[in-house]
């Protein structure tokens, strides 16, 4: 396994983004901005799920989910980009591993709560669950993705 | 100005900042969150008032009571900044991106200040379905912009220690790359259908 991490890590775009001076600086910049554009609009959509935020129809929505995932898909093709450039270290980092599960998870759960809102209603107690999960999924994804920088060991 | 930067770098916050092991990743966790807020609100109210997503408008009354959140998120990121300018203010000072960042930050204040002042009235009124003045569209994509620019700066402090031209143009390069590409998928999922 640790050969095929390394050989991630030699290849041309790994090491282009290591060792050239803009190329992890610039994948950075765009995995934020995709960042704060996909878990942005799923913290507004669950948040008026929620009512904490005033209430707009989750159907209404629609098109905005169309601009969360192009700031998903900006963070999966920045996102490879980094990985391969540490891909040895990153592959072997819990929350590295902790932080695409929850991806995963929130994702799924988003989806969950849009076919919710669709069967159940809006003001299901079961929409509601999945909106509060997802949510907190996605802020787990932040924040491990951020201890990145802190945890190397386990 | 020594002095200044000086005496902030002893404070209480830049105490806390520096020398609690837990709190610098724990203001950037915070600064992330409040940042991921921002950026949502920001995007569900500015690409409404843009006119992206017809005709399933989201209703304008919903979208202008986003506000609230904008200034929330705003406000935490505001504060965790200070504690890590506090923490670190040579660095801050000094530093190209950090430069910038404020800069841009002062712009879209200003544009803020002139959708609050000049547009918000203007759109609360307006009936659901009707499309938006050009003047508030603008100053909506000005947002936006202006907001990507924070983000991307932000990003690069760490990379931008010394200053010089060849970074500046090589960092607005790189800007106006990753805003190009977030433009052109919205204009493509556009729906055309009225």
């Amino acid at each position: 396994m640790m050969e095929f991490f390394q050989w991630i890590e030699d290849s041309g775009l790994g090491v282009y983004i290591r060792e050239s001076n803009w190329g992890f600086a610039i994948a950075l910049s765009a995995h934020a901005v995709g960042m704060g554009t996909a878990v942005g609009v799923v913290m507004v959509a669950t948040l008026c799920e929620l009512n904490v935020l005033p209430k707009i129809p989750v159907a209404s929505f629609s098109n905005l989910y169309s601009v969360a995932w192009s700031g998903f898909f900006i963070n999966l093709i920045s996102g490879i980009a980094l990985y391969t450039s540490h891909a040895t270290q990153y592959s072997y980092q819990a929350v590295f591993i902790f932080k695409l599960a929850l991806i995963v998870v929130g994702g799924v759960l988003l989806k969950l709560m849009i076919d919710s809102a669709k069967t159940n209603g809006e003001e299901a107690g079961k929409t509601k669950l999945f909106a509060l999960l997802s949510l907190l999924s996605w802020v787990g994804a932040i924040v491990t993705g951020r201890l990145m920088a802190y945890f190397f060991q386990i | 100005m020594n002095n200044f930067l000086d005496s902030i770098s002893e404070n209480w916050m830049a105490h806390f900042a520096r020398d609690t092991f837990w709190a610098w990743p724990f203001l950037e966790n915070l600064h992330f969150i409040g940042l991921s807020a921002l950026v949502g609100g920001l995007l569900v109210l500015d690409l409404r008032v843009i006119g992206i997503g017809p005709p399933k408008y989201i209703p304008m009354k919903p979208a202008l009571k986003l506000i609230p959140l904008i200034i929330i998120a705003f406000s935490i990121n505001l504060i965790t900044g200070i504690f890590f300018f506090c923490g670190d203010p040579y660095r801050y000072t000094y530093n190209l991106a950090f430069q910038l960042k404020v800069v841009f930050m002062a712009i879209a204040g200003a544009n803020a200040l002139w959708f609050w002042f000049g547009e918000h009235a203007k759109l609360n009124a307006l009936p659901d379905g009707v499309d938006t003045p050009m003047g508030a569209k603008i100053v909506a994509a000005a947002s936006l912009l202006l907001w990507a620019g924070v983000i991307i700066m932000g990003r690069l402090i760490p990379y931008l220690e010394g200053e010089d031209l060849l970074s500046l143009i090589a960092i607005l390069a790189g800007f106006v790359a990753v805003f190009g590409l977030i433009c052109w998928v919205l204009i493509r999922l556009r729906p055309t259908t009225a």
